[in-house]
């Protein structure tokens, strides 16, 4: 017999560290970090639900969770556009004037 | 209209009216026996009262008197003393300023004042002993500052030792201060020492004697060298049975033996009164150490005044037979300037002890109650010895400079005639010859009871007769005769020069010290403090920096990657 | 200083962010905090079209995401498994905080921003992480990682700031030094870290307005114009000063409290670190002193005008009149 409530903590955790994997080992363009975030905002998601759901089932606060991390991507990809329209690419190598 | 009136003369009347003044209330203080205390209270801060104090006794206003007079005729005296000097008034002025450190040292019961005080006598006599500008006054200058700074730094050690009684007024606390207090002791001790010119700080005195002769009469014979004495006066409450006590017996007696010793071989007439000078602190010291404040206090005073007036007299030969000091130059002075002579004559005679003279009343007492008290044989001999060696030598300088023969160059001017001179003299030649009397008759109503066996009573004039004797004859020689001493070359050489003590002060002590010095300088602070100490911790850090930065200065991907493996070795860490 | 009217919004929402994680009862209320105050940081500090900017907002996003991700994560599993999340929790708070194994990216982000952006950067947002850890001061594993980070600290921000001479450069790593005694503060009960916070903000403030009116960024740049007013010249050195926490300056009141406290709970080997480091710090503000004092010749000019004194601002002067004196405030009261 499975243990569910142990694999709905490891499952989500595998998740979360590919996306951080993704996050900080890829150093080539800014939106594949930005979508790795997003994998690992989904991955802390479903490990919240999942807990959330033992506790009392109070669900509903995954709601706020949704909001903020849209809210947060929403603002990375504004970032983006922000850093295309100043460097003209989104390559994390010309990041490098603040390197001095 | 402009009137002439020299600073000299101001100074005169204001110094002598100021000790007529002193003189009167001090009187009256010893007559009703009060002691006034003013405190003056300069600001108050978080609940701890800053007080100037200045305290009223007979014993400092008595001492103020006498300061004040003898400064007074010291500054009519150096009127024409110093007549063709340039800068006379800068001397008049530094005189006064001595007399103001002096009043500021004898008025306070408080130990910052004092040292206040203190500090401005070592800065004024050591301004004082350089006055005449040349290598040797500076040189002299330059040794009597640095041995009076030990007495300052013993001082501000006593201060610092004080600051647990909650007052620095060690007048009130000396009653109190039991052998736990030691050191305080030992420190005040020192800084007595070095102002009275004790044994292991004795070659200052001589040295000082560079100075213009009106300094010597004042600074160098009968109050900054006193200074030291008073101290010890106003302590001596907690000395009384101390262990201090006796050390500064043995130290006081040596002193006053070598020094009276020394005065024998010497033939600088200023260095020989100095000696003399020295010699007399001893006889003091000795007798506040064996418990007679009291006794010390009246010699000081009697020995001010005629000493004070041998240095005057001692001005007056060198100013007229041409600025020789040497006594073999002199000779048969009697002849040329009597009254100079007859004042010198009181004086050296009130030194000796003889009777009725201002000497007689105080050291004879002195050398009976000494007799008389436990005390132990060395001290005792060293006693008989001082009181014959002091007749010795001033036998000696009336030998050489007063009778025998003339031995000064063909062309001379010598005469009595500097009024203003003599006549300054004639008040301290008046103190001389009656103020021990009346000093004795007013501070001790009440007689001494002297218990001696006739051996021991007879003592001191046996010593006086044999020591005239000895010295008088002795130096009766001939230019025929063989020099005598010269088989006894070393020996002489070392009672003469004050048993090695400016050698051992001056040189011994610089040049190792000095030469130590510039090796430490140069192998440690300019060297290895210098390689491992400032600039090898700047080489070190300024390494760690460029490291640093050149983890700083990196893509945010690399700091994110060592943030992740950060966090994941401090949970292996903590797991 | 002229700013649009949507910054005042977002200072207000960065403020209620840290209001929110501060005074919230549990780690998701802490996150939401968190997440709003970075949420409107991101606009206050990407005012215009610049490189600098950009960089600087980028790298604090990418670096705080990362936090709060692992923040929130660290949350949810605390059921599981308490002890790891509390641990994990401080790390990415530390992270968030820009403390000593996680400090890299704290002085690069100061040196894109403006001189008021870095003054909120440098304290009102260590302000949220700083209460959040002084929460989690439970249990000794989580002391020692505090203390750990405090020395690392105060070691980098010291040896960090020695050859600098870029001032925001400068400015974060003394932010870095003083961090270190704040989280020793942390160590030792909530009110001394927030002393020290107080004065740390009043006394980095006044130093920040004066660079930020002189436009100096770099040391030479307050070299160039040191001849220019007698009274920066006096002011700005002295308020460095009493950054480096000299004794009679205001900056060494909280080092005095924080000496104070450590020597009587006989922390002698973290006071002997922190001081040490205070030490050089001192140093490299002393090197900020000499291009200001010596070098410059205004400074032994004697006829000042007073029209110099009166065209600063008052808030400028009464700040650095308060910095340079403000130690000295409490001794008419003692007397």
């Amino acid at each position: 017999m499975v243990n569910f409530s142990s694999a709905m903590i490891f499952v989500p955790m595998v998740m979360i560290f590919c996306g951080a994997w993704g996050f900080i080992a890829y150093s080539k363009h800014m939106l594949n970090s930005l979508l790795s975030l997003e994998f690992m905002m989904l991955g802390v998601f479903w490990l919240m639900s999942s807990q959330l759901a033992l506790v009392a089932s109070e669900v509903y606060f995954s709601l706020f969770f949704l909001t903020l991390a849209a809210c947060e991507g929403a603002l990375g990809l504004t970032m983006l556009i922000l850093v295309v329209r100043s460097h003209g690419n989104d390559m994390f190598s010309s990041f490098n004037l603040l390197e001095c | 209209m402009i009137w002439k009136i020299s600073m000299h003369e101001i100074s005169m009347l204001t110094l002598v009216s100021g000790s007529v003044l002193c003189g009167i209330a001090g009187i009256k203080k010893v007559s009703t026996g009060v002691m006034d205390v003013i405190e003056w209270e300069l600001f108050n801060l978080v609940s701890s009262s800053i007080v100037f104090t200045v305290i009223l006794d007979w014993v400092s206003l008595l001492f103020m008197s006498f300061v004040f007079l003898i400064s007074g005729s010291v500054l009519f005296y150096s009127g024409s003393y110093m007549a063709e000097d340039k800068t006379s008034n800068r001397f008049m002025y530094l005189v006064l300023a001595f007399v103001l450190s002096m009043s500021l040292m004898v008025l306070s019961p408080n130990l910052i004042s004092i040292l206040l005080g203190w500090d401005g006598l070592g800065l004024v006599s050591y301004a004082l002993v350089i006055y005449y500008s040349n290598e040797k006054s500076a040189n002299a200058g330059m040794l009597t500052i640095l041995s009076n700074r030990v007495g300052d730094v013993a001082i501000l050690l006593s201060i610092g030792l004080m600051s647990s009684l909650g007052s620095w007024n060690f007048f009130f606390y000396s009653y109190y201060l039991n052998e736990e207090w030691v050191l305080l002791k030992v420190f005040l001790m020192i800084s007595a020492m070095t102002k009275s010119a004790q044994i292991p700080f004795s070659a200052w005195l001589p040295a000082a004697m560079a100075a213009p002769t009106p300094v010597s009469a004042l600074v160098h014979s009968s109050t900054l060298v006193t200074a030291g004495v008073y101290l010890m006066i106003r302590f001596s409450a907690a000395l009384e049975g101390s262990l201090v006590q006796s050390w500064l017996l043995i130290i006081s007696c040596l002193t006053m033996f070598m020094a009276g010793l020394g005065a024998n071989f010497e033939y600088d007439l200023k260095k020989i009164i100095a000696l003399s000078t020295l010699s007399q602190l001893g006889v003091m010291l000795s007798i506040l150490s064996l418990g007679y404040a009291d006794l010390a206090f009246f010699h000081l005073l009697s020995h001010a005044l005629f000493k004070a007036l041998l240095f005057m007299c001692a001005g007056v030969v060198i100013h007229s037979v041409g600025g020789y000091q040497d006594i073999r130059f002199m000779g048969n002075l009697v002849k040329f300037m009597p009254l100079t002579v007859s004042y010198m004559t009181i004086s050296n005679l009130a030194l000796c002890g003889f009777p009725f003279m201002a000497g007689f009343y105080s050291k004879d007492m002195i050398l009976e109650v000494a007799f008389m008290s436990s005390i132990n044989f060395i001290a005792l001999m060293l006693y008989i010895m001082a009181t014959g060696l002091t007749v010795m030598y001033t036998m000696r300088l009336i030998f050489y400079s007063i009778s025998g023969e003339y031995n000064l160059g063909s062309i001379n001017n010598l005469s009595d005639e500097d009024y203003m001179m003599t006549n300054s003299m004639s008040g301290l030649g008046l103190g001389a010859i009656l103020g021990g009397a009346c000093l004795g008759w007013m501070l001790f109503p009440e007689c001494y009871m002297i218990c001696l066996s006739f051996i021991m009573k007879m003592m001191v004039i046996m010593v006086s007769v044999l020591g005239g004797l000895i010295g008088y004859t002795l130096n009766m020689m001939s230019v025929n005769f063989t020099l005598k001493s010269l088989s006894n070359y070393s020996l002489i050489v070392f009672m003469g020069s004050m048993w090695f003590m400016p050698a051992l002060s001056t040189l011994k002590l610089s040049e190792k010290s000095l030469s130590s010095g510039s090796y430490v300088e140069k192998v440690l602070d300019k060297g290895w403090f210098e390689f491992y100490g400032g600039q090898g911790l700047n080489y070190m850090f300024s390494n760690l920096f460029y490291m640093l930065n050149s983890m700083h200065l990196n893509s945010v991907k690399i700091f994110l990657k060592v943030a992740v493996i950060t966090m994941i070795v401090f949970m292996v860490a903590v797991l | 200083m002229t700013f649009p009217i949507s910054y005042l919004f977002f200072f207000l929402t960065l403020l209620s962010g840290t209001t929110l994680s501060v005074s919230s009862t549990s780690w998701f209320g802490a996150w939401l905090g968190l997440e709003l105050n970075l949420l409107s940081f991101i606009p206050l500090i990407t005012t215009k079209l610049c490189p600098y900017l950009t960089e600087a907002a980028i790298k604090y996003f990418l670096i705080q995401a990362l936090a709060s991700t692992i923040l929130i994560m660290s949350a949810s599993i605390f059921l599981y498994a308490q002890s790891i999340s509390h641990v994990m929790i401080l790390l990415s708070l530390l992270l968030k905080l820009g403390a000593a194994p996680f400090h890299f990216w704290f002085p690069q982000v100061t040196e894109g921003l403006s001189w008021p952006q870095a003054f909120i950067l440098l304290t009102i947002q260590k302000l949220a992480p700083m209460f959040l850890i002084s929460y989690l001061t439970f249990s000794d594993t989580l002391m020692s990682i505090i203390m750990f980070s405090a020395l690392l600290s105060s070691l980098v921000g010291a040896l960090g700031g020695l050859n600098m001479m870029k001032l925001r450069k400068l400015m974060a790593f003394s932010s870095i030094n003083h961090m270190a005694w704040m989280l020793v503060g942390i160590y030792l009960g909530d009110i001394y870290w927030l002393i020290y916070f107080t004065f740390y903000s009043f006394v980095s403030g006044s130093v920040i307005m004066l660079l930020y009116s002189t436009h100096s960024f770099t040391v030479s740049n307050l070299l160039n114009q040191s001849s220019k007013s007698l009274l920066l010249n006096m002011f700005i050195p002295m308020n460095i000063l009493s950054l480096g926490g000299l004794p009679p300056f205001l900056g060494f009141a909280p080092k005095w409290i924080m000496i104070q406290f450590l020597s009587a709970n006989s922390m002698f080997i973290p006071l002997l670190v922190l001081l040490t480091s205070s030490l050089i710090t001192l140093y490299f503000y002393l090197r900020l002193f000499i291009p200001l004092s010596l070098l410059s010749f205004s400074f032994f000019i004697s006829n000042v005008k007073l029209t110099s004194l009166f065209s600063s601002s008052y808030t400028l002067l009464s700040m650095s009149f308060i910095n340079i004196f403000g130690i000295l405030f409490p001794i008419p009261f003692m007397i």
